[in-house]
C-alpha cells in the first residue's frame, strides 16, 4: 500500500478547518545557524496558533505551555526551508532533510541504516540501485525523525522496544521542492487518548 | 489635493505644565496617602511615610555635605530598596542623579562622573580610584538627629538627572533633563496611561535605563506601590512571571525581547506598556486581550523618556502612534545640510521631536548639541522652539500613526539601551593585534546580540578571551558582543565604508574564536572525539565548552554519523547517540566516551571450535541406549498397577476393591520407587559433580546428562515448598540449611547447591547452574547465605551467590559471576540494586518446637501420599466402564485392539475427568479451608491447607493439564473457588490461589503466567487477593506479584513482571523487568468482534469439542495402549514368565513414547500441513486445531518422549520431524516449540533450559504467526525467549531470561541480555 504524500504549502497559508494536521513551508535564509529560521518560524506558529501559547527554547521541542493540551506542534529546519506542522489534536513530528547533490557520507549509509532505522530499512536501502541509495535513505531518515518526534523521543540505536513505541505512528512522506525530502508522523486515531 | 505635511502634535494641554519639581510630586502623594505602601522587595515593605521620612535623611546629608540644587551626583547601587531611597534622597536634595547600572566597571563611572563634574557619588563602598566623593548609603540612611535639612530655591529649570547613552566617537555623551521637563512627561504620559493608585507597579528597569521613570515616578506621582523584583528572578524569563502573578502585579513596563521570553500569561496584568526597542507584532497577537491595555512608547533620551505611544490593537500594524500631549513629532528630509524641509505625509525621514521635554543638549558638547538640537522653524507654542533629530527614520501614515523604520546612523538599541556601534569598535581597535573593527546587531533566537568582526593587525596575536576581558573592563556589559570573529577581509562598500549588510548576512562561526582556536585533545577519547568531529565540521573550531547542536549546528543525522563513526573503534563500541543527546558539550561527551564501558564484540565468538561429530554421535548412541530404560522407568509408574488391576481382576470373584487396593499400593510404591531410583542413579552414575567446564557430548557430559533425566523422571512438584524437598533436595547432593522454603524449583546440578538457614525460594525458580555454550558444559557453584530470599520465576546461573538478607525478586536474572551483597534488593533482567532490604520490616520468626516440626513432617509426607492416592482413584471407574464395555477381550490382531480401546477409551476417559474434577471440586469444598488474605508463619495450619491445596491443582492438573487454555478452563477455576468472569481465556497459569483470585470479562492469561502466587519470606507466608479486570492480557510466561490489581485493558507483556498497583492505569501496557510503561500498542484492527470477543454459538460448539477431543485424547491413547498391552502380556503370567512380563513392559512403554510423537506428527500433518506466517482470529477452527496439536505435543510427547530427548542429538531429529529445520550439532535443552515449521535453528547453536523460540502471539485475541530465525553458533541463554519475526545473527550471544522483541534482528557476533534484550555492556 503506497501512501499518498501530503502536499506542504508555502506559508502564507490557510488552514483547513476540516483537518486537524497542518503542515506549512516556511523560507528561510541560506544559512546553517538558525536563529533566523527560529524567529521566523515562531511568528508562524504564533499566527497559526493565535491564543494558544508555545514554549519554544534552543534544544527542546516546541510544545504548547498548557501540558494538557492536545495540540500537538514538530517543527524541522534545514537551510532555506523550515516546516513547521501542527496537529490540533494530538502529536506530530515532522523532519525535514535536503538531499545533498553529492553526499561525502554516502558509504557511511549502510551502516547508518542499520544501526537507527533497524533491519526492515536497511534491507530497502541496500536493495536499491546505488544512485537511488541517498534519497532512499533520506526518505526513511526522515521517516523514522518524524515518528521520534511524534514520540518525543531522541535519536538512539534502533531496537524492537523502540519499534513497539514507534508502532502507533502513522507516517506519511511530505510533497516538497526537488532536492527536500521530508515526511510527518502523527498517532493512528486510535491512539489518540480521549480529550 | 496637497498632501499633507508629516507632522502630529499631541493634545495641547497646558495644566500638564506646572511649576514643580520631581520632589513635589512625590511629597504630594506622601501627604495624601502617607500609610499607603510604596515599596515592596521580597519581605520588605515601605510605606510612603517611611519612604520619604529615609529619603528625608538622606536629603538632608546630603544638603550639609553642600549638595545643592544644579548640580550632579552619581548613584551607583545594587537593586533594591535602598536604591530608590537614594534617589529620592537626592531628588529631595534638589540637585541631580547620574545613575549607573550596577554592572558598569569603575572606569566609565570616572569617566562619566568626569564628564559631568559629579559632586560626589552615592553608592555602598568608598571607592579611591574615582578621586571624588563617595557617600555611602548605610551612613545616610543612620538616625538622624532633628531637625533636618531641606532643599531651598529648587525650580524646574534645575537639573533632574542626567543619562550617559555611548557616543559614537568612542566617548559617552551625557544627556540632561531638567526637573520641568521629566515631571511635565509623568503627568503628560500617564493622561494617556492612566495607572492608579490602586496598581501594582513592576520595578525591573535599571534606574540607569530611562525608561525606569515610567515605573517609579509615575507609580510616585499617582501613590501606587511598586514591587521590586530580585535580580535572579528579574532575569529568568521563567521565574518572573511566576512572581508576577505571585505579587498580584497589575501593571507592567517592558522591552518587548523580555516579554517574548515569557513562558507564560500573567493573567493579573491589566496594562502592558513596551518600548526601548521595536515591538514584534506577534508580541501584541500573544498578549493583548480584553480587560487588558497593551502600549508601545517611543522616545530617546533627549526628548525625556517618550514621545509617543500607540495603543496596540491584535491585528493592527505596530505603530509608535501619536504624539503625548504637549509634544509634537515631524518626519523631515534627513539631508538636513540643504535646510530643514518638512516631507509630505507618507514619505519616510528623519523623525523630529518638539515639545517640553526636549533636552538642553548634552553635557559640554556643544557641537554635538548643535548638530542634534535645533530651532524649530515651525513652532505652533512656546514650549515647541527647538526641535530633537532622532536619527530615526519614520513616516506617518494616512491614519496618522507614526511607523518608525529603523536608524539614519549606526546606532543601535540592545536590551533597552543604546549603544552607539562606534564606540565598540573604537575600544576594540585600541585592542593590540585587532586592525580594523566593526560590530553589528544580530538576532539570535530572538534576542539580539552583537557581534565584532575583526581584521587582525599584522604581527601582533589576540584572541577573543583577551578582547572580551579588556572590554568587559572599559564597557557596560550590555556593549561588549558575545561573539568575536576574525575575518581575512572586511567587507566593504564602493564607497569605502564597511558593507553591515554582507556581514549580518554572514554565516556566524560558532564558537566564538578564531581559526585554529580549537581546543588540542588531552585523552585518548578526546583524541578519538576530535578528529571524528573535524570530519563532520569541516574547518570548524572544536571545543570542549562547545555545544554539539547550538554551537557546531550538528543535528540528529550528524549525531547518529558521529556515534557510528565512534562505534568503529572496539573500544567505544558501547558508546551510544544518546550520549551526545544528553551531554550536548565537546569536553562531557568526551568524558562519556571514555567512560564507555567495552562492549565486547567478542572476537572468540566466531573462533570457538564445535565439538568433532564423532563425540556427539558416541553420545548420541550412549543417550540412546539409557533412553529405553528412562521411558521404561516413566511407563512402568502406570502400567504397573494398571497391570496390577487387570492382575486381580477379570475372574468373576475377583473383589474389586481389593484390586483397586492393590493397584493403588504398587502406584504410591511405583512412585517412591522413582524417587528412590532418581538418588541412587545420581550417585552411580554421576557421583558428585564438581565445578568447571566439561566438554560438550563428552563422559562428564554423558553422566551429568544421564542423573539430569533420572531426577526429573521424579514427581518432584509433589514435594514443593514442604520439608520434603529439603529432603529430596540433599538427598540429590545439595547442601541446604533448616527452616528453607523450597518451591517447585529447577536445579541443574545439585551438588553445587549451598543454601543457608531460613532462606526462601519462590515458586517456578530457576537454578540454572549447569549450562552449555561454546561446546563445554559448564557447572558452577550457587552460593545463598542465611535468609536470603528468592522471588517466584527468577533465574540464576552458575557461579553467583546472594549475602545474608539479600533479596532477589521476582522475574528477575542473576547471571553467571554476578554476587547480591548484604540486605540488598535486586530486581529485573539483568539485576540490578534497587535498594537496602531491612530485616526489622518483617517481623520476626516465630518459633517452632521439635515436635510441631515432626507432626508437621508426618502431616507433609501423609498429605502427598493421600493426594498422590486419591487422584489415582478415578482411573478405576474408567477402566470398569472399559471393561463392562469391552465383552470379547483379545479375539482382534494387535493393531485393530489398539483401535478398539482406543474408541472405547473415550466414554472411560471421560469418566476419569469427570472423576478427577468431582473428587478435587468435592475436597476444595468439604474438608479444605477457604484462604484468606493475610499473613501467616510457615509453620501454622494456613500454610499446610495453602499447600494441601496446591498439591489437589497439581495432582489433579496431572490428568486435566488439556484443559489449559480450552473453554473449559473457567469452569475449571471457578470450581476450585476463583472469581472467573465471562470469557475469560486462561491458559497455563500457574501458582495462582483460585480463594483469592478474581480474572474479569475477556481477560486473557497466556501461556505460563505466575499468577499472583503466594510469598513467603522469612518464615512469613503473605497472601494477597489478586485481580486482572475487564479485557486486561497477561502475555506468556509474565509474572503478576501477589496483591496485584490490574485495572481494565491493560496490557502485561511477555515474560514481564507487572508493576506496583499504584503505577498501573488503565489502558496501559507494560513490558519487561523492570517494567517499562509503553505509552500506546498496535491495535489489531480489521477482524470482527465475532472471531474475536463476540463468538456465534456454532463457533462456540465447535471449539467445545474440538477441545474435548484434545483433552480427552491423550488418556485415551494411553488407556488403549495400556490395554492392548497388558491383555498380551497377562498370559505370561498365567505361564509364571515374569522375567519376559518386565521386558515386554520396557519394550512397550519405549514403543508407546515413540508413539506419541508420532501421533503427534501425524496430526499435525494431516490437519495443518505446514505452518507459515498467519494472523488469525481466536474463534475459527485453524486456530482450535494449532493449539490442539500444542496441547497434545505438550501433554503427550513432551512428558512421555521429548523431556528424555533433551540434550541428546536426538532432539533436534525429533523436532526436525514435526517441521523444524535445526542444523548440524545443535545442542537444545528445551522443547518449548508450538509452531514447528517457523523455527530455524543454524549449525551448532545452543539452546539452555527453558529457552523458547516463541512463534506465536495472542494479541487481541488474534493469534499472529511467524518466523523465528536463529543463526549459526548462537548462545540462547536459559528462559529466554525469541518472539517470531526475530532474527537473531550468527554468533550472537543471548544471556538468561532475556527477550527478543518482534521484529528484532541482532547482528552477527553481538551480545545481548535483558528483558527486552539490550546490547550487554561488560
Amino acid at each position: 500500500m503506497t501512501i499518498e504524500p501530503l502536499p506542504v504549502p508555502r506559508w502564507p497559508a490557510c488552514r483547513d478547518p476540516g483537518r486537524d494536521l497542518l503542515v506549512v513551508a516556511v523560507d528561510t535564509p541560506d544559512s546553517a545557524m538558525r536563529d533566523v529560521a527560529r524567529r521566523l518560524v515562531r511568528a508562524v506558529l504564533r499566527e497559526i496558533l493565535g491564543p494558544l501559547e508555545f514554549v519554544s527554547r534552543p534544544g527542546q521541542a516546541i510544545r504548547p505551555v498548557n501540558r494538557e493540551s492536545p495540540v500537538g506542534i514538530s517543527v524541522s529546519h534545514e537551510n532555506e526551508c523550515s516546516l513547521v506542522a501542527v496537529n490540533f489534536s494530538g502529536p506530530v513530528g515532522v523532519d525535514l532533510l535536503r538531499l545533498p547533490d553529492r553526499p561525502d557520507w554516502q558509504a557511511e549509509i549502510p551502516a547508518l541504516a542499520e544501526t537507527y532505522l533497524g533491519p526492515g530499512d536497511a534491507r530497502e536501502i541496500a536493495g536499491r540501485p546505488s544512485h537511488e541509495r541517498v534519497a532512499c535513505f533520506a526518505r526513511a531518515w526522515t521517516r523514522h525523525e518524524a515518528r521520534l518526534k511524534c514520540r518525543g523521543l531522541g535519536l538512539e540505536e534502533w531496537g524492537a522496544a523502540l519499534e513497539e513505541l514507534l508502532s502507533p505512528c502513522r507516517v506519511r512522506p511530505l510533497l516538497l521542492p526537488a532536492g527536500y525530502v521530508g515526511a510527518v508522523a502523527t498517532l493512528r486515531v486510535a491512539e489518540i487518548p480521549a480529550l | 489635493m496637497p498632501a499633507l505635511p508629516s507632522r502630529l502634535c499631541g493634545p495641547e494641554t497646558p495644566d500638564l505644565i506646572r511649576n514643580e519639581v520631581l520632589a513635589d510630586l512625590f511629597e504630594a502623594t506622601a501627604a495624601r496617602i502617607p500609610e499607603k505602601i510604596a515599596l515592596i522587595f521580597a519581605e520588605r515593605e515601605l510605606s510612603y511615610t517611611q519612604l520619604n521620612a529615609a529619603a528625608d535623611r538622606v536629603a538632608s546629608r546630603l544638603i550639609a555635605a553642600g549638595v545643592r540644587p544644579g548640580q550632579i551626583v552619581g548613584l551607583w547601587l545594587p537593586r533594591g530598596i535602598d536604591l530608590l531611597v537614594m534617589q529620592l534622597g537626592i531628588a529631595k536634595s534638589g540637585a541631580a542623579w547620574l545613575p549607573f547600572d550596577a554592572d558598569t566597571p569603575v572606569d566609565r563611572i570616572k569617566v562619566c562622573l568626569d564628564d559631568a563634574d559629579g559632586a560626589g557619588l552615592v553608592t555602598v563602598a568608598d571607592i579611591g580610584a574615582l578621586g571624588r566623593r563617595c557617600w555611602l548609603a548605610a551612613d545616610l540612611l543612620a538616625p538622624h538627629p532633628e531637625p533636618l535639612l531641606r532643599r531651598r530655591d529648587s525650580a524646574p529649570t534645575d537639573p533632574a538627572y542626567v543619562i550617559y547613552t555611548s557616543g559614537s566617537t568612542g566617548k559617552p555623551k551625557g544627556i540632561l533633563i531638567n526637573q520641568g521637563a521629566i515631571c511635565h512627561f509623568l503627568r503628560s504620559e500617564n493622561a494617556v496611561l492612566g495607572i492608579a493608585e490602586e496598581d501594582r507597579v513592576y520595578q525591573g528597569f535599571s534606574v540607569a535605563f530611562d525608561m525606569s521613570f515610567e515605573e517609579i515616578w509615575i507609580s510616585y506621582l499617582v501613590g501606587a506601590t511598586l514591587w521590586l523584583a530580585p535580580r535572579e528572578v528579574a532575569t529568568d524569563p521563567e521565574a518572573l512571571p511566576a512572581a508576577l502573578i505571585d505579587n498580584r502585579v497589575s501593571v507592567l513596563h517592558a522591552v518587548p525581547t523580555l516579554l517574548a521570553l515569557f513562558t507564560c500569561d500573567v493573567p493579573g496584568l491589566r496594562l502592558i506598556n513596551l518600548g526601548g526597542e521595536a515591538c514584534p507584532q506577534a508580541i501584541v497577537e500573544r498578549w493583548a486581550r480584553p480587560g487588558r491595555r497593551v502600549f508601545n512608547t517611543y522616545g530617546p533620551t533627549e526628548a525625556t523618556v517618550s514621545a509617543s505611544l500607540a495603543e496596540l490593537q491584535p491585528g493592527q500594524p505596530v505603530t509608535i502612534g501619536r504624539p503625548l500631549p504637549n509634544y509634537g513629532l515631524l518626519v523631515i528630509d534627513a539631508a538636513v545640510e540643504n535646510g530643514l524641509r518638512l516631507l509630505p505625509q507618507g514619505e519616510t525621514g528623519e523623525l523630529c521631536i518638539t515639545g517640553p521635554g526636549v533636552a538642553a543638549g548634552y553635557l559640554g558638547r556643544p557641537d554635538l548639541t548643535a548638530e542634534k538640537f535645533l530651532a524649530n522653524p515651525w513652532p505652533t507654542s512656546g514650549h515647541e522652539s527647538r526641535l530633537y533629530r532622532t536619527g530615526d527614520l519614520a513616516r506617518i501614515d494616512e491614519q496618522g500613526q507614526i511607523h518608525c523604520l529603523g536608524r539614519t546612523d549606526d546606532q543601535v538599541k540592545i536590551r533597552g539601551f543604546r549603544v552607539e556601534l562606534g564606540e565598540i569598535e573604537a575600544a576594540l581597535t585600541r585592542q593590540p593585534g585587532v586592525g580594523t573593527a566593526a560590530v553589528i546587531l544580530r538576532q539570535d533566537e530572538g534576542i539580539e546580540r552583537l557581534v565584532a568582526y575583526l581584521i587582525a593587525d599584522s604581527g601582533e596575536a589576540t584572541s577573543s578571551p583577551a578582547l572580551r576581558g579588556a572590554l568587559v573592563a572599559a564597557l557596560p556589559p550590555y556593549m561588549v558582543p558575545s561573539h568575536f570573529e576574525m575575518l581575512d577581509e572586511m567587507p566593504r562598500l564602493t564607497s569605502g565604508k564597511i558593507d553591515r549588510k554582507a556581514l549580518r548576512t554572514r554565516p556566524l562561526e560558532l564558537p566564538a574564536g578564531a581559526p585554529g582556536d580549537s581546543d588540542s585533545p588531552e585523552t585518548p577519547a578526546e583524541e578519538i572525539l576530535f578528529a571524528a568531529l573535524a570530519r563532520l565540521f569541516p574547518g570548524q573550531v572544536i571545543r570542549r565548552e562547545a555545544d554539539f547542536f547550538t554551537d557546531l549546528g550538528g543535528h540528529s543525522l550528524f549525531a547518529a554519523r558521529l556515534a557510528s563513526s565512534l562505534r568503529q573503534e572496539a573500544r567505544f563500541a558501547g558508546f551510544s547517540v544518546r550520549d551526545i543527546y544528553v551531554h550536548r558539550r565537546i569536553g562531557l561527551i568526551a568524558e562519556a566516551l571514555g567512560a564507555t564501558a567495552e562492549v565486547s564484540f567478542d572476537a572468540g565468538a566466531s573462533e570457538w571450535l564445535p565439538p568433532p561429530a564423532h563425540r556427539r554421535w558416541l553420545c548420541a548412541i550412549a543417550q540412546a541406549f539409557v533412553l529405553p530404560p528412562l521411558v521404561g522407568l516413566r511407563m512402568g509408574q502406570w502400567l504397573a498397577p494398571f497391570f496390577t488391576y487387570h492382575y486381580f481382576t477379570g475372574d468373576p470373584d475377583d473383589s474389586i476393591p481389593l484390586a483397586v487396593a492393590i493397584s493403588v499400593s504398587v502406584f504410591l510404591v511405583a512412585t517412591l520407587l522413582s524417587f528412590i531410583f532418581a538418588i541412587l542413579g545420581k550417585w552411580l552414575i554421576a557421583g558428585r559433580l564438581k565445578a568447571g567446564s566439561y566438554p560438550l557430548w563428552g563422559l562428564t557430559y554423558f553422566r551429568w546428562w544421564c542423573a539430569s533425566r533420572l531426577i526429573e523422571g521424579a514427581p518432584a512438584y509433589m514435594l514443593s515448598n514442604s520439608p520434603l524437598n529439603i529432603w529430596w533436595l540433599r538427598a540429590l547432593g545439595a547442601r541446604i540449611g533448616n527452616e528453607t522454603i523450597i518451591g517447585n524449583v529447577t536445579l541443574r546440578a545439585h551438588d553445587l547447591l549451598d543454601v543457608g538457614n531460613g532462606v526462601s525460594i519462590g515458586n517456578a525458580v530457576n537454578l540454572e547452574n549447569a549450562r552449555v555454550e561454546r561446546g563445554q558444559l559448564h557447572l558452577g557453584p550457587i552460593g545463598l547465605a542465611d535468609d536470603v530470599c528468592i522471588g517466584s520465576y527468577a533465574v540464576l546461573e552458575g557461579h553467583t551467590a546472594m549475602d545474608r538478607y539479600a533479596h532477589l525478586e521476582a522475574q528477575s536474572a542473576l547471571g553467571e559471576g554476578l554476587a547480591i551483597p548484604p540486605r540488598r534488593i535486586w530486581l529485573g533482567s539483568p539485576a540490578r540494586d534497587v535498594g537496602e532490604f531491612d530485616p526489622a520490616s518483617v517481623p520476626p520468626r516465630p518459633e517452632v518446637s521439635e515436635t510441631r516440626l515432626a507432626r508437621e513432617g508426618l502431616f507433609y509426607v501423609l498429605g502427598m501420599l493421600a493426594t498422590a492416592a486419591l487422584f489415582f482413584m478415578p482411573v478405576f471407574p474408567s477402566f470398569m466402564l472399559v471393561d463392562w464395555l469391552d465383552n470379547e477381550p483379545n479375539s482382534l490382531p494387535f493393531p485393530l485392539q489398539l483401535f478398539k480401546y482406543f474408541a472405547l477409551a473415550f466414554p472411560g476417559t471421560a469418566v476419569l475427568i469427570v472423576g478427577t474434577i468431582l473428587s478435587s471440586a468435592i475436597l476444595r469444598w468439604t474438608l479444605m479451608p477457604r484462604l484468606q488474605a493475610g499473613s501467616w508463619p510457615v509453620h501454622s495450619r494456613v500454610y499446610c491447607s495453602r499447600w494441601l491445596v496446591n498439591q489437589i491443582q497439581e495432582s489433579s492438573l496431572n490428568i486435566l493439564h488439556g484443559i489449559y487454555a480450552t473453554v473449559y478452563a473457567p469452569f475449571w477455576y471457578r470450581l476450585l473457588g476463583a472469581k472467573v468472569g465471562r470469557d475469560a481465556e486462561i491458559s497455563t497459569a500457574q501458582g495462582l490461589v483460585p480463594d483469592l483470585l478474581t480474572l474479569g470479562d475477556e481477560t486473557f492469561i497466556a501461556d505460563a503466567v505466575m499468577l499472583g502466587d503466594e510469598e513467603v519470606d522469612a518464615g512469613w507466608m503473605t497472601l494477597k487477593p489478586t485481580v486482572i479486570s475487564r479485557r486486561s492480557f497477561v502475555g506468556n510466561g509474565a509474572y503478576i506479584p501477589d496483591g496485584t490489581v490490574l485495572p481494565e485493558n491493560v496490557l502485561i507483556g511477555v515474560q514481564s513482571r507487572a508493576p506496583a498497583n499504584e503505577r498501573i492505569k488503565s489502558g496501559d501496557t507494560w513490558l519487561g523487568s523492570p517494567p517499562i510503561n509503553l505509552p500506546a500498542r498496535e491495535q489489531t484492527a480489521g477482524y470482527p468482534e465475532a472471531l474475536t470477543f463476540r463468538p456465534s454459538r456454532l463457533r462456540r460448539l465447535g471449539r467445545a469439542l474440538v477441545e474435548a477431543f484434545r483433552i480427552i485424547s491423550p488418556h485415551a491413547l494411553v488407556i488403549a495402549v495400556g490395554y492392548t498391552v497388558v491383555l498380551n502380556v497377562m498370559p505370561l503370567t498365567d505361564a509364571g514368565r515374569w522375567q519376559d512380563v518386565f521386558t515386554l513392559l520396557s519394550v512397550a512403554g519405549v514403543l508407546f513414547g515413540i508413539s506419541t510423537i508420532v501421533f503427534v506428527a501425524v496430526l499435525k500433518w494431516l490437519c495443518i500441513r505446514r505452518y507459515k506466517k498467519h494472523s488469525v482470529p481466536m474463534w475459527t477452527p485453524f486456530v482450535w486445531t494449532s493449539e490442539a496439536i500444542t496441547s497434545l505435543y505438550v501433554g503427550m510427547a513432551v512428558p512421555n518422549l521429548m523431556n528424555y530427548l533433551r540434550g541428546t542429538p536426538w532432539l533436534p531429529v525429533a523436532l526436525n520431524l514435526l517441521g523444524c529445520r535445526i542444523g548440524r550439532g545443535v545442542y537444545l535443552d528445551t522443547t518449548d516449540v508450538t509452531e514447528f515449521d517457523c523455527v530455524r535453528i543454524g549449525d551448532y547453536s545452543e539452546l539452555n533450559g527453558l529457552a523458547c523460540p516463541q512463534t506465536h502471539l495472542f494479541e487481541d485475541r488474534v493469534m499472529k504467526i511467524d518466523m523465528v530465525s536463529i543463526g549459526k553458533r548462537v548462545y540462547v541463554g536459559p528462559r529466554t525467549t525469541v518472539l517470531y519475526g526475530a532474527v537473531v545473527g550468527d554468533n550472537v550471544r543471548l544471556g538468561p531470561l532475556s527477550l527478543v522483541m518482534k521484529g528484532e534482528s541482532l547482528p552477527a557476533g553481538s551480545r545481548w541480555h535483558g528483558c527486552p534484550a539490550a546490547p550487554a555492556v561488560r
